[in-house]
């Protein structure tokens, strides 16, 4: 067994072999913040923030009581919704409570003016086939692109071959949503139409949903920051600022996709498809060698079929010839025995 | 009292005396210089933000192993895709495979490299007692604080480990030197 005066020597001699890098400490005390206490500055400003939020959420809860009182015909979606964070708030019994649920009473009282004001979310999409020609398809092509500038918008993907078997192709045009049917009118005089479909998907829900989402994490950030302020002991410290860094990923994951929402909203996509119908085939006249191949085989097979046809006529006679020859010298050896004795 | 109290040139003086065992710490424990350099470098930023809690006296060196075996499990567990509380196995199979054998280390004299590989083939729920007691020069309780574990429990821990790395081979011809050289 090895002692402990030992293993002192030994753990040291490991650890004494790894060069300390000589630039470490400085480093970091010069990336450390400059020297104002850290908690102190927290608490501080949070102390500002929760002033702020209390003056904006006595505003926000009179505002939306008079929205209620004096208009029935709000968005039941959203005061059920702002309804359920007060409540939900409420029950928290916390000390914030009051400052957070005013906030979110703010914000989803502004949703609601919002909402009523610009009508739904609507993501519009559409499908337009159109026949061309082959010498037309540039043409089209770019008139289609002109025509997607002229009402503000752009080409955001396109798959073309002009030459080969199959020219033609898909270009995809993304217009502001207000100026898509408009542009659908547009780009149906174009070439001739063979099909057109639309589509609209409401992501109203979606919205709000995302927006509630945002609100409750940013509202958890903030107490979470509280937190960082009161903990005393490392362990809370370093636990706490963990569960932060988990609320900022998903915040930034919802902003995310709210900005990929909002730019299906207000773009919509036409999916233009060009097609140039294929001439019927013609064979031209053959000549050399495989002409007169193929006229040998012709003259072989129809050779065959005459000879088919002669000896299959051929053969029908014979064969009826036998059949009536045997049903005559049947009858015959059937009467003439009585024939012969009436005679005799 | 607390170090809030105090100056923040002495707070930075006192960083630079601790940065060293810190690293030295972090790289028995992670057995990884980089990986070392920059869970030390976490744990001091750590430390600067937080410096308000951080405990005067005798307690700030267990505070301060604390956060940086923190910093080495979160930088293990970021890295290597596990727990954080066990090396990975393959990365502690290719060091022993690239070390240097015993007697050829024995020839060229660096223990060091034997000692590395054996703490390396611990679990990490044993290497970290044993190197906060036999390199940080930590108390038993000073352990359960840095580790957040009952003193029993770093007990039998460091029990466990010292009669491991006794049976492991490599490292039994130091300790006959040892009692030779006694």
């Amino acid at each position: 067994m090895i002692g402990d005066d030992e293993f002192e020597a030994l753990l040291h001699e490991a650890g004494g072999g790894y060069a300390v890098p000589t630039h470490g400490p400085d480093e970091i005390l010069s990336a450390a913040s400059p020297p104002t206490s850290g908690a102190k500055v927290v608490r501080g400003r949070f102390r500002f923030r929760e002033l702020a939020m209390a003056g904006v959420s006595v505003a926000a809860v009179v505002a939306l009581t008079a929205v209620l009182l004096t208009s029935s015909g709000g968005s039941p979606a959203v005061s059920t919704t702002a309804s359920r964070y007060a409540k939900a708030y409420a029950l928290a019994g916390n000390g914030l409570s009051k400052s957070v649920l005013g906030a979110l009473v703010s914000r989803h009282s502004t949703k609601a003016t919002t909402t009523t004001t610009t009508g739904r979310d609507i993501i519009a999409k559409g499908t337009l086939r159109l026949r061309t020609t082959r010498a037309a398809l540039r043409r089209d092509v770019a008139r289609l692109t002109a025509l997607a500038a002229e009402f503000g918008g752009y080409v955001s993907a396109a798959d073309l071959a002009e030459t080969g078997s199959h020219p033609g192709g898909t270009i995809v045009v993304k217009v502001p949503a207000g100026s898509f049917s408009a542009f659908i009118a547009k780009a149906e005089g174009i070439a001739k139409v063979r099909s057109l479909t639309t589509s609209d998907t409401d992501v109203t829900a979606q919205v709000v949903d995302l927006g509630a989402r945002l609100t409750a994490l940013v509202d958890e950030r903030g107490q979470l920051e509280v937190l960082l302020g009161r903990a005393g002991k490392i362990s809370d410290l370093l636990s706490v600022e963990n569960e932060v860094e988990y609320v900022q990923s998903q915040i930034e994951q919802i902003q995310g996709e709210q900005r990929t929402l909002a730019a299906q909203v207000d773009y919509s996509a036409l999916t233009v498809s060009l097609a140039v119908p294929r001439p019927p085939h013609v064979s031209g006249p053959s000549t050399g060698f495989g002409h007169a191949w193929h006229e040998a085989v012709a003259g072989f097979v129809n050779g065959v079929k005459a000879l088919v046809s002669v000896l299959g006529d051929l053969l029908f006679a014979v064969l009826s010839f036998i059949v009536v020859a045997l049903i005559v010298y049947g009858l015959w050896r059937s009467v003439w025995p009585r024939v012969r004795r009436r005679i005799a | 009292m607390n170090r809030a109290g105090q100056d923040i040139s002495g707070l930075e003086e006192w960083m630079k005396s601790w940065y060293a065992p810190a690293y030295r710490t972090a790289c028995l424990v992670l057995n990884d210089s980089t990986g070392a350099e920059e869970a030390v470098q976490e744990a001091f930023l750590r430390m600067w933000r937080f410096r308000d809690a951080m405990p005067d006296g005798e307690a700030a060196r267990p505070w301060l192993y604390r956060v940086v075996v923190n910093s080495c499990y979160s930088w293990a567990r970021k890295e290597w895709g596990v727990d954080g509380r066990r090396a990975p196995q393959a990365a502690l199979e290719s060091l022993a495979e690239t070390s240097p054998g015993p007697d050829e280390i024995a020839l060229v004299g660096d223990r060091a490299a034997v000692v590395r590989v054996a703490l390396a083939r611990l679990p990490e729920a044993l290497r970290v007692p044993i190197v906060l007691r036999y390199y940080a020069g930590l108390s038993e309780k000073e352990i359960a604080v840095a580790i957040h574990r009952r003193p029993g429990t770093v007990k039998s821990r460091l029990h466990e480990a010292r009669r491991l790395l006794s049976a492991d081979a490599t490292l039994s011809p130091f300790a006959e030197e040892e009692e030779g050289t006694q």
